[in-house]
């Protein structure tokens, strides 16, 4: 069977072009290129790369000229590379494809046929991409000289226009300043990150502002090296992970160059494209919710101030304080041990007491929410509305802090009263753990070990309702914190990372997102039409989608319960949840020495 | 290879109904010398001295609840009661062991129970007094359950300590809790221990003189708090327990029980009709 593409353009727009001449690549199938003339098709005799594979009869009809009988048409649209538009195998990846190999997204993804495989389809493909390339250097070759620089590039009209005013010197002094800005921008975001990084103390963890700032910091230092890539493809397209932007050697790169022109495709690029615009439209959206939430803020502050006060203000401390109060006192008529009860509530009163008049009520009064609703709303206003809600949920868990403390003691006490109790109930059963075979072997054991070990565990099985009881209101009262922070945070990773270019691409022209490519079979026999199918939105949500799974996982599956039933405390995993979503950053930021050298080697010679 | 032929007719088995193990014809002549010989049972005194073992048991646990209401019901002051107690359990482990006594592990024991009889007093102080004799009866029960399965297993002591640690919560002062835990270690623990010594050097009359001590301490006890009309119950069911049980055990070994190894094989399965 003899595959023989064939491109929805070569019409038969010309009476005497009737010969059907075809790309013969190595490895792939026959592309038909263009219909030429009798004469045209003559010059062709010393080219191998095209070859006359036909013609067409006086019905219009393809006749083979092949040895081969047994051929199959397949028509396409050839792609307008100047549009970015491509045909892909697999679904061209939003995230970087060094992260994608990561274990989450691939176990997500399934298990997906490497790129590198090579096999005849993807060389066709490979072929089909560059239709247009090869229309111009068959043109070329037989002498019609086709329009081939339809437009003028902006750079040598700019060019033209700057020699015309003698405006050069200028903007090579422009261009330096921008260079120096860019690289100090750099290294202070890399410097910001780092230090928000640094392991010990590791804030990323803890502060959601810290998130968002390293967020936003890892993406100024990923811009130049994305700018770079997508504009001087020539120059990176060699350069592999993506982070790096290793400087090639003067051959390798006049190597680099001469291939560009036909061995390397450029749409291999156009997914840093779409990253690098999607980042830059979220970040101006960001911007723009920003300001009206920060505008909104700022108009009713005093509403807002007052609203808060009352609520939190009760929340936090009233309610907390009643049921520490209750659970004190026999609550729901469960008889607990009295004096250990008496002492666990003192000792949470205290603490509630201790930290309401040290800051939640300085914090919580009208005049200072207010302040903090100002801060608030003109950091919303300046740098978006994600660092409004990033501040907020900071806030959040600092004025819940107590109820985290009250959480993280009472999982403690209970889960090693539970440990206790499983060695304990070994010794009631004259069983002991054997460490070194890690299994539990029967034990005789003396007289006074046997009463003290069963007296203890007596007393541990008295007192572990009351235990629990405190155990188990906290990790309520905990967990109803954790979800209005939790929803905040979800907020935060769509309008951090929400897909918006991509979406927009797919209304726009779908075929600049391919996501694998479908064969429809047309009416007569062996035709098919080749059509792209573009990235489902499905897709293009697979980082959501796991991150739900995560969170799903994470704080009400059956796992986790037994998690709350063991006593083992539950925290945020922030660095772990928000993996999936800095899918599309690379994980070091480029060295600012190299982006330096990239800078300068990039410069126009 | 199909199964191996098995003696049990609900079965569906690959073999013809008449089927004869050959396992059957190899052992048909001693079956039959079993079957010739009369039934061999037990004697009427061994079966009667094991059940009063037993009895002895209940007995001590019983001691326990003696002790427990002397404490709880008629405020009796335990402390001379319970140095007495244990000067003279240490006497007698002095006695008849002729070894030192282990003076540290005693010492870990009631420094212990010292330091922690606030703490079990205080403990299920909360819990009402119905649900403490639920609990304590359950846990009486299992123990008495647990010396009946395995009598040397460890498991029996700690259910015991566990039920004098919930009585312990109803008592008055941390000195009774003390005292009730020692004399419960002491009765419960060293008393069947001193006494099974006592029967494997053969003392048997010193035996028999704490068998009805035992015993008098217990119906005397219970003639003073619920009168002569429970002790006539528990009595009875003492002398039916210990005298008339065996007669039906060793009924029970002479009709049902299979003691040769070629019977409990090959006995054909008589209904018992009457």
């Amino acid at each position: 069977m003899k595959y023989i593409y064939w491109p929805k353009v070569a019409g038969f727009n010309k009476n005497d072009a009737r010969i059907v001449v075809a790309l013969q690549a190595p490895e792939s199938d026959l592309i038909v290129i263009s219909l030429l003339t009798a004469r045209e098709t003559k010059l062709l005799q010393k080219s191998n790369r095209f070859k006359r594979i036909g013609h067409i009869d006086g019905n219009n009809e393809f006749v083979s000229e092949l040895d081969e009988k047994d051929i199959c048409i397949v028509e396409f649209w050839p792609p307008k590379l100047n549009l970015m538009q491509f045909y892909a195998l697999e679904p061209i990846s939003l995230a970087l494809p060094e992260k994608a190999d990561s274990t989450l997204l691939s176990r997500a993804t399934g298990g997906q046929p490497s790129p590198t495989e090579k096999f005849q389809m993807r060389e066709s493909i490979n072929s089909i991409n560059l239709y247009y390339k090869h229309l111009q250097s068959l043109r070329a070759l037989i002498g019609r000289a086709g329009p081939s620089n339809r437009g003028i590039p902006v750079r040598r009209i700019a060019r033209a226009l700057a020699d015309l005013c003698g405006l050069l010197p200028l903007l090579s002094a422009l261009r330096q300043a921008l260079t120096y800005m860019i690289i100090f921008i750099h290294s202070f975001a890399r410097f910001l990150s780092a230090v928000l990084n640094w392991n010990p103390l590791c804030l990323v963890s803890f502060s959601a502002t810290a998130q968002q700032i390293d967020l936003r910091s890892q993406q100024f230092c990923y811009f130049p090296v994305q700018y770079l890539r997508i504009t001087e493809n020539a120059v990176f397209n060699r350069m592999r992970p993506r982070s790096e932007l290793s400087v090639c050697h003067p051959k390798e790169k006049q190597e680099t160059r001469g291939n560009a022109s036909a061995g390397v495709f450029p749409c291999e690029y156009y997914p840093d494209y779409i990253r690098f615009y999607n980042t830059i439209w979220l970040i101006v959206n960001d911007v723009s919710f920003g300001l009206t939430v920060g505008t909104l803020l700022a108009e009713n502050k005093l509403r807002i101030a007052k609203f808060i006060n009352f609520h939190l203000t009760d929340y936090l401390f009233h309610k907390v304080h009643y049921i520490t109060a209750y659970l004190g006192q026999n609550p729901l008529g469960i008889k607990l041990n009295g004096e250990l009860a008496h002492f666990l509530s003192e000792l949470f009163l205290w603490i509630i007491d201790f930290s309401y008049s040290t800051y939640i009520r300085r914090i919580l009064d009208v005049s200072s929410i207010q302040t903090v609703i100002s801060i608030v709303s003109r950091t919303s206003c300046c740098f978006g509305v994600t660092f409004a809600l990033s501040l907020t949920v900071d806030l959040m868990s600092v004025l819940s802090m107590h109820i985290s403390l009250f959480y993280y003691i009472s999982a403690k006490m209970y889960h090693w009263q539970l440990h206790v109790m499983r060695s304990l109930l070994y010794l009631f059963w004259g069983k002991k753990r054997n460490l070194l075979r890690k299994r539990v072997d029967s034990n005789m054991f003396e007289l006074d070990q046997l009463v003290m070990g069963t007296l203890f565990f007596t007393m541990m099985v008295f007192l572990l309702p009351t235990l629990a009881v405190f155990y188990i209101s906290f990790t309520a009262l905990r967990m109803t914190i954790l979800m209005p922070e939790l929803l905040l945070e979800s907020l935060m990773a769509l309008l951090n990372h929400f897909p918006l270019f991509v979406l927009l691409l797919r209304l726009k022209d779908p075929s600049r997102i391919p996501g694998g490519v479908s064969m429809e079979a047309l009416g007569s026999k062996n035709r098919f039409a080749l059509q792209n199918n573009p990235l489902t939105v499905s897709s293009m949500f697979r980082p959501y989608s796991l991150l739900m799974g995560m969170m799903a996982e994470n704080y009400c599956s059956v796992a986790t319960l037994k998690q709350i039933l063991v006593g083992r405390p539950i925290t945020i995993k922030r660095y772990k949840m928000y993996q999936v979503l800095y899918s599309a950053l690379p994980k070091v930021p480029i060295a600012t020495s190299k982006l330096w050298e990239a800078l300068k080697g990039s410069r126009p010679s | 290879m199909t199964k191996p032929w098995q003696r049990l007719l609900w079965l569906k088995q690959d073999y013809p109904d008449n089927y004869t193990d050959p396992d059957f014809l190899n052992e048909v002549a001693k079956l039959q010398e079993a079957l010739s010989e009369p039934q061999k049972t037990s004697s009427y005194a061994q079966v009667v001295i094991d059940f009063s073992l037993f009895y002895h048991r209940i007995l001590n646990t019983g001691l326990t609840y003696v002790a427990f209401t002397l404490l709880h019901f008629y405020h009796f002051n335990p402390i001379y009661f319970t140095i007495g107690l244990t000067s003279f359990a240490f006497l007698i482990a002095i006695i008849y062991h002729y070894t030192t006594v282990q003076i540290k592990s005693s010492l870990i024991i009631i420094f212990t129970m010292l330091i922690l009889s606030p703490v079990l007093k205080s403990l299920s102080k909360t819990t009402s007094s119905d649900s403490i004799w639920t609990i304590s009866c359950w846990l009486t029960a299992f123990y008495v359950l647990s010396i009946f399965l395995h009598t040397d297993s460890i498991t029996s002591t700690n259910i015991l300590v566990a039920n004098v640690a919930v009585l312990a919560s109803r008592l008055e002062s941390t000195t009774d809790v003390f005292c009730f835990l020692l004399i419960c270690i002491e009765i419960n623990i060293l008393l069947p221990y001193v006494e099974q010594s006592l029967l494997a050097r053969n003392y048997n009359l010193t035996y028999a003189i704490t068998f009805c001590l035992d015993n008098l301490v217990a119906y005397y006890f219970v003639a003073k708090c619920l009168g002569w009309y429970y002790v006539f119950i528990f009595g009875m069911s003492a002398i039916t327990f210990v005298l008339v049980l065996p007669r039906y055990f060793i009924y029970w070994q002479r009709n049902y029980y299979k003691s040769d190894p070629y019977l409990c094989r090959w006995d054909a399965k008589k209904p018992v009709l009457d």
